[in-house]
């Protein structure tokens, strides 16, 4: 009997345990929320429980998570207060932050600790006051790692989401700035935009895309915009990544919509098209001749970076009589009494780059400079000597690689990275049939895609011509008063010079 | 989906079937760069020219130009012979497809000519944008002779030709347009003659390949074929104005020939020139030059159409015009009766006029 008694006693314990970690609310008593923050964060040291007394006698808990909280706060804005309080008034009124919620709903009082908030438990009551107590971890305000520019302005994100909508907020100080709070899981994002040029469309979308996501966590920004672009299996990125503020600044000035992401400095642009990805902010921040200029050099990177490993493959290897004589003759004079062929050569130049490339990522800055010397000595010369590669290919590879990086942005570097070894086996297979064949397929692939309802090639493919004053170069400002037509954009003019007889070229004056 | 795999299965069958099979390694080909033509005692002999393997840019200066080439001769009846003899002789795979120049001995057969014009254009691995040319004393000569100035692997007479405005009169012709006068019968193809003297190449004479065999011209005739061809580009004339000798430069001309109703042809001859050297000249003196100059044009024209009646050829396609307002099939003939009239006007003369 006495066996029988301890396990029925025993069930009685773990069934009022259960019963109290299933109740929704807090119940008012101390012990059950000690065991309920104790069954959620369990021995966790750095959850700090200190009981404090009023000068009423009333007795208080106060929880908070070591790290996400700023102590000297907590001890002077709660906790001094709330033990030094001779008023009697209510708590709310007594601590001293910027921020007090009352909520009795477990959900909520654990997320807010999680969040840097301080938790007051007061006896025999079922609400809880949470305390803006935050304070987190932030580094200072930085340059723009990836996005460096010579002139204009240098501020690049941070990782907290506030911090962040703080200094969109400074940047365009505009009350039709709006920021939409949305929360996948327990990851805070917003979506910012201006609500007198975003078209609603775009938002709704972002924003039905963003809730129809359901994560235990995000990782990063680039995870959420996975998740939310069109054609998710594309190796085209849809949606465009920036840590520049002046930049998201721009894009939501031209239509579009941002998502910024707690703890990722990179900011989501969207709808982003294929010309999106080879403007940069310094675009906008140089002389008009300087930045079309760049943008010209740009898109001879591009098509060098596509097509020159192909073509000299096919060339090379394939179809001989289409490249003229004398520099076939010096690419077989360089070629006698190697063992490769021009495929092989460029297939191990291109992986030899590649993992030198990926070596100075991850290795610290210092020694990456010395890698690169390394990787440029034993590339251009060692590899050579030894007989694997041919010079031709040498520079064929390291002339591609160098414009496959004057792709401003580093998403579309691997796309196009990618795009240029199918056009190498496509080449190397087919001859030039095949790379123009594959040519032509990814073409017809990029017309099908768009980016959140938008055509993809816009405004190239269908053509907005009037956009095209800021596409393939930058006209001055005055000739681009137009926003892209393809953004539906409320207002489709973002600049008036009124009286500042600025007119269109081609344009005759009224008469 | 039904589509996009239609499409895709398309593609691949496409890229399967147009883009042949089996393409050789670079190093695995002899790249020929030049063929030459001559009789033999035992038939003909056939000379191809091939470029040294291991030239480079860094190796060219320590290569010896009589390196930078080399040239297999052998013997065959038609050109799939040779070839086939010149692909038993060397371990790689012989690769017509990059081929510059062809060269013909003039002593060669007409016949022989035209098959082999024909059978170049018709074999798919042979580059019909090659050159065409007869050469002398022997094509094998000729194809061996080395400049200074050529830059291997540069053909020296690819690169003649190739510059259309530097020589007068501009006779170069590819393998295509030889053939492509050829196809009628009464049509003659004109070839440039490419001599060697005093170690160098020259090309200054044409030769006509016609309905009945190969005649070579003099520098005098060929200067009338290239006014009436409109072929003479920026030459210069010399002509003796009492006991002075001018030289009159940057002429230009342009030609008519105009087969008349009656069987006749005119041909009006329109020209300019400059005298760049003395002076000042009056202008009798200029007129006097002019006089001077149209008169030897004339002559020209005149021994070169004299040329053409004596061999029955017709370079100038003048009976197949006439074949298409007359009808009938057309004779090789030019009439026996020609007239022809020169303007020849002086621009600038010296530094006075």
């Amino acid at each position: 009997m006495g066996l029988l008694g301890a396990m029925a006693s025993l069930g009685d314990a773990i069934d009022a345990q259960l019963a109290n970690l299933l109740q929704p609310t807090h119940d008012g008593d101390s012990a059950h929320a000690h065991a309920r923050i104790h069954t959620a964060f369990g021995d966790s040291p750095d959850v700090v429980r200190r009981p404090v007394s009023s000068n009423h006698g009333v007795a208080m808990t106060v929880y908070y998570i070591d790290g996400l909280v700023s102590p000297q706060l907590v001890d002077t804005a709660v906790v001094g207060p709330l033990s030094m309080d001779r008023t009697g008034r209510a708590i709310d009124g007594v601590v001293q932050v910027g921020e007090v919620k009352r909520s009795s709903r477990w959900q909520t009082i654990l997320h807010h600790l999680t969040m840097g908030y301080t938790a007051v438990f007061t006896a025999n009551d079922v609400e809880v006051l949470l305390c803006d107590t935050s304070k987190l971890p932030q580094r200072s305000v930085g340059r723009p790692e990836t996005e460096a520019t010579i002139v204009g302005p240098q501020e690049a994100f941070t990782e907290p989401l506030g911090t962040q909508m703080g200094q969109l907020r400074r940047t365009l100080p505009d009350q039709a700035l709006r920021f939409s709070p949305v929360a996948i899981g327990t990851q805070r994002c917003a979506i910012a935009y201006l609500t007198n040029v975003a078209n609603p469309q775009f938002v709704e979308m972002m924003r039905e895309r963003l809730s129809r996501i359901e994560a235990v966590g995000i990782l990063n920004a680039t995870m959420v915009g996975s998740l939310i672009r069109d054609h998710p299996r594309s190796i085209f990125p849809t949606v465009r990544y920036t840590e520049h503020v002046s930049f998201v600044k721009w894009q939501l000035l031209q239509g579009r919509v941002a998502v910024l992401t707690d703890g990722d400095p990179f900011a989501i642009i969207a709808p982003a098209t294929f010309r999106d990805f080879y403007s940069t902010p310094m675009d906008y921040s140089s002389g008009w001749y300087d930045a079309s200029f760049v943008r010209i050099v740009r898109v001879v990177g591009f098509v060098i970076s596509v097509l020159l490993p192909s073509l000299y493959i096919v060339f090379s290897s394939v179809d001989q009589q289409l490249v003229p004589y004398q520099l076939l003759l010096i690419v077989m004079g360089s070629h006698t009494g190697l063992p490769f062929s021009p495929f092989v050569e460029a297939v191990i130049m291109i992986f030899m780059i590649e993992v030198i490339r990926e070596a100075a990522l991850r290795m610290p800055k210092p020694l990456a400079g010395a890698l690169g010397t390394m990787g440029a000595i034993v590339v251009g010369t060692a590899i050579v000597k030894s007989g694997l590669v041919s010079n031709q290919v040498i520079v064929i590879i390291t002339v591609t690689a160098l414009s496959l990086f004057s792709v401003p942005a580093y998403e579309m570097v691997g796309a196009v990275r990618l795009f240029d070894i199918a056009l190498i086996i496509a080449g190397a297979v087919f001859g030039l049939f095949g790379v123009v064949a594959t040519g032509f397929t990814v073409s017809a692939l990029l017309l099908s895609m768009s980016s959140f309802g938008v055509p993809y090639l816009a405004p190239i493919v269908p053509p907005h011509w009037d956009n095209w004053r800021d596409t393939w170069v930058r006209l001055p400002y005055g000739q681009i008063e137009a926003r892209p037509t393809a953004l539906r954009p409320l207002n489709l003019n973002w600049l008036h010079l009124a009286g500042s007889g600025v007119r269109r070229p081609g344009r005759r004056p009224n008469r | 989906m039904r589509r996009v795999r239609a499409a895709s299965a398309f593609l691949l069958l496409c890229l399967t079937l147009l883009t042949g099979c089996g393409p050789l390694s670079i190093n695995e080909q002899a790249i020929v760069l030049a063929v030459s033509l001559d009789p033999d005692r035992a038939g003909w002999r056939w000379t191809f020219m091939f470029p040294n393997p291991t030239l480079t840019p860094s190796s060219e200066a320590s290569i010896h130009t009589s390196q930078e080439f080399s040239v297999l001769s052998v013997g065959g009846a038609t050109f799939g012979d040779a070839v086939d003899a010149v692909q038993s002789a060397i371990d790689r795979k012989v690769f017509l497809g990059l081929c510059q120049v062809v060269v013909l001995n003039p002593r060669l057969p007409a016949e022989m000519v035209r098959r082999l014009l024909t059978t170049l254009v018709r074999t798919s691995a042979f580059p019909h944008r090659a050159w065409v040319t007869f050469g002398e004393p022997t094509a094998s000569e000729l194809l061996t002779t080395t400049m200074p100035e050529e830059a291997a692997p540069t053909v020296y007479l690819a690169a003649y030709f190739k510059c259309r405005d530097c020589h007068s009169p501009a006779s170069e012709v590819r393998i295509w347009e030889a053939w492509d006068s050829l196809v009628l019968p009464s049509r003659t193809a004109v070839l440039p003659l490419a001599s060697r003297a005093q170690g160098r190449v020259m090309v200054q004479r044409v030769a006509w390949l016609g309905p009945n065999g190969i005649q070579v011209l003099t520098p005098s005739e060929t200067q009338g074929w290239a006014i009436l061809a409109n072929r003479l580009g920026q030459g210069s004339v010399s002509v003796f104005s009492g006991a002075e000798r001018f030289t009159v430069r940057r002429v230009s001309l342009h030609s008519q020939v105009i087969p008349q109703s009656n069987g006749e042809i005119a041909v009006n001859v329109l020209g300019t020139g400059t005298i760049d050297e003395g002076g000042p000249y009056t202008a009798s003196q200029v007129a006097l030059v002019q006089q001077r100059v149209a008169d030897e044009l004339a002559s020209s024209c005149m021994a070169a159409l004299h040329a053409m009646q004596r061999n029955r050829v017709d370079p100038l396609a003048v009976a197949t015009r006439r074949s298409w307002t007359d009808g009938g099939f057309p004779a090789p003939d030019v009439p026996a009766h020609v007239a022809v009239h020169v303007q020849f006007r002086v621009v600038r003369a010296g530094y006075l006029y």
